[in-house]
């Protein structure tokens, strides 16, 4: 009885192993594959990693910058997959953190006077509600009527960019004094251990939800197959909706972190971009959260060395997007299914 | 209004190009959401041909031959390798935003925009015999070349579609795969094409917008490519109404550009394009569905009038 269980064990472990394969392998073509793209604009690729790595892990002030630009990435990976699982394709994150960050933002206007800690538990409930409302638009859009959602998802990102570019310029909160359009200093400040021990708690509840329990199962189930699990009696329309919401709301959490947690105050264009690296860290991850963290952590750490990469050497921090670019490119291709097809084609 | 009007013909062209080749692959079925990514690609080769060979002709075969050879490697990731078509779009996306902008640093040694010399920009036709038609003149004329093919396209697009074997090919590979294939149809062959006439006329968007602006602006595509998807769903895939819709996405795009000098708010204004898109995808999916139910009330009506047996229950 032991052995089986050890024998069954080794098999998971081995399951485990082979699904790291992949994404490892679409992490080291994309640093060649960029590797290569600076070669041929006249720079040394080795320096280059040699500078990220240095300044997302060499020092104290760097790991904790990588921990910083980690976090938001976690939220937005865990958004991204809890509605990819539904069938709903969540591209419109960074409308949901825009328009969450200026809820977040408002907040200090209308409650101004009351205790820190009651303004954050405002500013974190508006931010979640917000951000689920704004994911809301695309999955109701998609489900009742049949509408593409990743086309409403982008035009609603640039809406939301210019509504949010908009109210820094003109809304109560917009700083007049500011060079550059962003609001007012936000007093109330979360926490930075909050904000860690918050994604931590989110990502345990994620992980052993999903695997564990009840609802866990039915949404595995919605995702593999939506027509077989409405047949067992479930509300699958109500549940992707209710998924939809949550993602939103995860997304709008990871902007009240941004906000709240690390600017202290909204400035424009501060979320330009980020919707993609929680894709990107989803794919890497395949929807497990171990698997996400560790995408999130390369995708983090990339952020956090660019700019001791633009100081140390001649290399433009722009790399950093080229990276994450291939990343996103080479996480589709699962390469062992290919390797796997192309046995089979050998052995008939 | 003249002048509206021309400058409403002008800058529906690249999105116009952009529709035409998202076109193509939506009609062997693969909803190619990468458009943007192709069109930014196609900005940044036009401005970089051009450059390099110092001709604007040499920008525009630039900017098509490296938009085609994207939409080569994204073809063979989904057909060859089995991806998922809507991430490596995406991937797509986010490799033209990056590679665009990380290449002008060592290629022009600016950041976030070049400016072409401007005898480097896209020259404008004068056609006298067209300048004489009274109001359609003054709106046709003095725009470039591609605003020309832009404008001609659609109709030889359409002749293409229904009245060629390649475009009837194309057309079943859409409808059915399956059935194409059985019907031997090389489909891999046909989607292939279509996607290679798709890189090649995001390419030409991208010339026509960056080049007759002479500039590289770092995401200067500014979601061209989604709101031509969304003028996609709205016709059918229909390569003239697609005409029509884009020339009304080219009057927004118009009404902004002169708008925004009489002290509106920029953003607020900047917001028509995606609105007008928002609601053309929006729109004709609930007319659709409220028709439907009305259709579906009146036959009720009909089965349940007097004089009429019901239907037997069980």
């Amino acid at each position: 009885m032991g052995a089986k269980t050890a024998a069954l064990d080794l098999r998971g472990l081995k399951h485990w192993a082979l699904g790291l394969v992949s994404p490892v392998c679409a992490i080291l073509i994309s640093f060649i594959m960029a590797g290569i793209v600076v070669v041929f604009s006249g720079g040394n690729p080795l320096e280059a990693y040699g500078a990220l790595l240095r300044g997302a892990f060499g020092s104290a002030a760097g790991l904790r910058n990588t921990v910083r630009y980690t976090l938001p990435i976690i939220m937005l990976a865990l958004s991204f997959s809890l509605c990819d699982r539904c069938g709903y394709f969540n591209i419109g994150q960074e409308g949901q953190m825009f328009t969450a960050a200026l809820a977040v933002a408002w907040v200090p206007q209308f409650m101004g006077g009351a205790p820190g800690f009651l303004q954050i538990l405002v500013m974190v409930l508006l931010g979640a509600l917000v951000g689920g409302v704004m994911s809301l638009i695309p999955a109701l859009l998609k489900f009742l009527l049949g509408i593409n959602e990743i086309v409403i998802g982008v035009l609603l990102n640039y809406i939301a960019t210019l509504l949010s570019s908009y109210m820094l310029l003109h809304a109560s909160f917009a700083d007049p004094n500011s060079s550059m359009p962003m609001s007012y200093l936000i007093e109330a400040a979360l926490p930075a251990a909050a904000m860690v021990g918050g994604v931590v708690l989110i990502v345990l509840v994620y992980g052993l939800g999903m695997q564990r329990t009840v609802p866990g199962y039915e949404l595995r189930m919605i995702g593999k197959n939506p027509r077989f699990s409405r047949a067992c009696g479930l509300p699958t329309v109500r549940i992707i909706l209710i998924m939809a919401l949550i993602g939103g709301a995860f997304s709008g959490l990871a902007a009240v972190g941004e906000v709240a947690g690390v600017y202290h105050k909204m400035y424009e264009g501060f979320a330009a971009g980020m919707g993609y690296n929680g894709m990107t860290a989803a794919l890497i991850g395949k929807g497990g959260s171990v698997g996400m963290v560790f995408g999130s952590l390369i995708l983090g750490a990339l952020q956090s060395g660019s700019v001791t990469l633009s100081v140390e050497t001649s290399v433009p921090a722009e790399l950093v997007q080229v990276v994450q670019g291939f990343v996103m490119f080479f996480a589709t291709v699962n390469i062992l299914r290919f390797g796997f097809r192309r046995n089979r084609k050998g052995g008939n | 209004m003249l002048d509206f009007l021309n400058l409403t013909v002008r800058l529906a062209a690249p999105v116009l190009l952009v529709a035409l080749g998202g076109l193509f692959s939506l009609r062997v079925n693969i909803f190619n959401i990468a458009l943007e990514g192709f069109m930014l690609f196609g900005c940044f080769a036009s401005v970089v041909g051009a450059y390099l060979t110092g001709s604007v002709l040499g920008g525009i075969l630039f900017a098509a031959a490296v938009s085609l050879l994207m939409t080569m490697v994204y073809a063979l990731f989904v057909f060859e390798l089995d991806v998922d078509p809507v991430i490596c779009a995406i991937a797509v996306i986010t490799i033209a935003g990056g590679l665009t902008r990380y290449l002008l640093i060592p290629i022009f040694h600016t950041s976030g925009r070049y400016i072409l010399p401007p005898e480097l920009a896209l020259p404008t036709v004068n056609l006298p015999w067209l300048e004489a038609i009274p109001v359609l003149g003054p709106i046709l004329n003095n725009h470039s070349i591609l605003v020309y093919l832009a404008l001609v396209l659609p109709f030889l697009l359409h002749i293409f579609l229904y009245k060629t074997d390649l475009g009837l090919s194309m057309r079943s590979v859409g409808l059915n795969a399956e059935a194409a294939a059985s019907a031997g149809i090389s489909v891999k062959k046909v989607r292939y094409f279509a996607l290679a006439m798709n890189g090649i006329l995001c390419g030409l968007a991208g010339a026509q917008l960056a080049l007759s602006l002479n500039l590289f602006n770092v995401g200067m595509t500014n979601g061209r490519g989604f709101t031509a998807l969304a003028a996609l769903t709205l016709t059918g895939f229909e390569p003239i109404l697609t005409l029509l819709a884009c020339l009304l996405f080219g009057a927004s795009d118009a009404l902004v550009l002169m708008l925004s000098g009489e002290g509106y708010p920029v953003q607020i204004l900047s917001m028509l394009p995606y609105v007008l898109a928002l609601v053309v995808a929006i729109v004709p999916p609930i007319v659709r569905r409220l028709a439907k139910n009305a259709r579906r009330r009146r036959a009720e009506r009909t089965l349940m009038a007097p004089g009429r047996e019901c239907p037997a229950q069980e």
